[in-house]
């Protein structure tokens, strides 16, 4: 597959602050790339720098296997965008927001192709609506709508769930994977949320302190191999106790009454089954992949 | 597939139109025109009588003195003065309002050149500015024409008389709104200018007026120490309309003001070009 997006040695400082020290990522054609870090990790910045908005101190974006810096409008013409919200006129109705926003793509469209955009993320009837009187999510669809206005081949979303109830999630989620699957778009996804990236993307970066900590695939990097389980209980377990756990080389970190091992999904019956004969009391058993076990 | 400017520019006209902002100048300048056509229709030959009380013992004045032409240059000397408050509201946040509302983003990730996008705005804040002008042209002129009648225009200078014949006031007239609109163009540049450097769109409204009215006081302060000043502020060039009414008219002292004008346009939008590009390195993304 041929990269659609090549991120190299990305520097960004604002005053004192570096933002980007050193950001490296590869997207795909096709790909559903998700882009996941804590709020502050770099990931805006990121995203600014390969749509022109801010420039780089340092590093190389291409895109579409040509510089951003030399082939700036012939690269953002084939990508749609939605940016922490979608930018829209509130003043204005979704069809004059939608025509609007053709038209800086070079597009007079019709209010056929209009109204088909607005019927593709179910909002035909809140044609002549005011925008400002959207709810979020709403606003959200007609967003990705205005996105992909101009039919591009790379959509970069920046935390598109942000403010979003959970239908809405959920109503995005679903049109995000049908760009994939339908409309063959690479997907560009941004989220501090690792179940969010989990359940859309097949390919992500983690990031933290402006750099690519981790890349590669969601299935891999989430497998069920590489999981942290925690214990609670009621008592304080002895040493000596732990010591006949079949697991306790992969103990990750024992403290007061929780017990932490890095343990793969098969391997949690029988842990359970020695709580169980070592007669722990044992108050909550929970594992899970979290951003941290990254950084 | 890239936009045209035509295109670029259809879509500013369908933002700066959606605003009800917008059509307050045309509003205020419909409101301010029929009151004094009302006032000159109902009063007028007193209203011209108690003006010319002082002349009219060494003058007799005689015949259709409140015309048309009269009442058009009454309007624009009431009018073109507060114009400018009214450019400024809408011209004064075309940045600052889309960088406030988030919009600004919008545009700068099309494919369109930052450079192309301010020019496709200072180019529709022209564009109001005509069509205010055109409004205000066409409801002080033909229709106080329409109204008073046609004929000799006197002009009451304060030290002179000047009784220009209707057929000779056409032609001032439409220099007088050309040079209105080249002193509401500063108007727009400054704002457009001031726009650029904030992400408020209340805070370039307010500066661009309030330098307006500061400017305007320093113009009526007649001491020594601002002449020299005035002589660079926009709003002394912006009442050189009224020479155009002069017999003979000064042509260099106008052509120079249209010149001081013209540099001012040329300066505020150099600097906004300069400001709006140079952004693209800071955290703030306009």
């Amino acid at each position: 597959m041929e990269p659609i997006i090549e991120v190299k040695d990305l520097y960004k400082k604002f005053g004192q602050f570096n933002v980007l020290n050193g950001m490296e990522l590869t997207v795909h054609k096709g790909d559903v790339y998700g882009f996941l870090g804590p709020n502050g990790a770099g990931k805006s910045t990121t995203i600014r720098c390969m749509l022109s908005l801010i420039k780089p101190d340092r590093g190389q974006i291409r895109i579409f296997g040509k510089e951003l810096e030399n082939h700036r409008s012939e690269i953002l013409s084939n990508i749609g965008c939605i940016i922490e919200k979608p930018d829209l006129y509130n003043e204005l109705s979704a069809e004059k927001n939608l025509e609007v926003s053709g038209l800086m793509y070079g597009l007079n469209l019709t209010k056929k192709e209009i109204h088909e955009k607005i019927d593709m993320v179910g909002l035909l009837g809140a044609e002549q609506k005011k925008v400002g009187t959207f709810s979020q999510g709403m606003k959200q669809r007609i967003g990705l709508a205005q996105s992909l206005l101009h039919n591009p081949d790379l959509i970069v979303l920046d935390e598109p769930a942000t403010g979003l109830d959970p239908q809405g999630i959920i109503d995005i989620r679903i049109m995000i994977k049908k760009l994939q699957t339908e409309f063959k778009k690479t997907i560009f996804l941004s989220s501090h949320d690792l179940s969010e990236i989990e359940q859309i993307a097949n390919k992500m970066v983690i990031v933290n302190n402006g750099k690519a900590l981790v890349e590669g695939l969601v299935a891999d990097l989430l497998s069920d191999n590489d999981l942290r389980v925690e214990i609670e209980t009621q008592d304080v377990v002895s040493p000596d106790v732990w010591s006949q756990c079949p697991f306790y080389e992969n103990r990750i970190h024992f403290e007061d009454r929780l017990y932490v091992f890095n343990l793969r999904k098969d391997q949690i019956p029988i842990l359970q089954n020695f709580l169980h004969q070592a007669s722990i009391a044992v108050f909550a058993i929970r594992y899970k992949k979290s951003l941290e076990d990254f950084s | 597939m890239y936009p045209s400017f035509i295109q670029l520019l259809r879509a500013e006209i369908i933002k700066i139109f959606s605003r009800k902002r917008s059509f307050i100048g045309f509003a205020a300048i419909a409101a301010v025109v029929f009151l004094i056509q009302l006032a000159m229709y109902v009063d007028g030959e007193n209203y011209i009588g108690l003006i010319t009380q002082s002349i009219e013992q060494s003058i007799k004045l005689s015949g259709h003195i409140v015309t048309g032409n009269m009442v058009c240059f009454i309007i624009l000397q009431t009018l073109i003065i507060q114009m400018p408050l009214l450019v400024a509201l809408v011209t004064g946040d075309l940045i600052s309002g889309e960088a406030q509302s988030g919009t600004i983003r919008l545009l700068l990730t099309k494919p369109v050149s930052r450079e192309k996008i301010l020019f496709v705005k200072f180019v529709a804040g022209l564009i109001y500015v005509i069509a205010l002008i055109l409004f205000l042209g066409i409801l002080s002129y033909p229709l106080s024409l329409l109204i008073f009648g046609n004929g000799d225009m006197m002009v009451l200078k304060s030290d002179e008389l000047v009784i220009l014949q209707s057929a000779d006031t056409v032609w001032r007239f439409i220099g007088a709104f050309f040079i209105a609109f080249l002193s509401l163009t500063v108007v727009s540049s400054l704002s457009l200018m001031l726009s650029c450097f904030t992400n408020n769109s209340i805070t370039p409204i307010i500066t661009t007026m309030s330098i307006i009215i500061l400017f305007t006081i320093i113009g009526t302060l007649d001491v020594p120490i601002f002449e020299t000043l005035k002589q660079f502020l926009f709003t002394t060039h912006m009442i050189i309309w009224r020479n155009l009414f002069d017999n003979p008219i000064n042509i260099s002292f106008i052509s120079k003001s249209i010149g001081v004008l013209t540099a001012q346009i040329a300066l505020f939008y150099g600097i906004s070009h300069y400001y709006f590009s140079k952004k693209r390195h800071h955290w703030i993304i306009v």
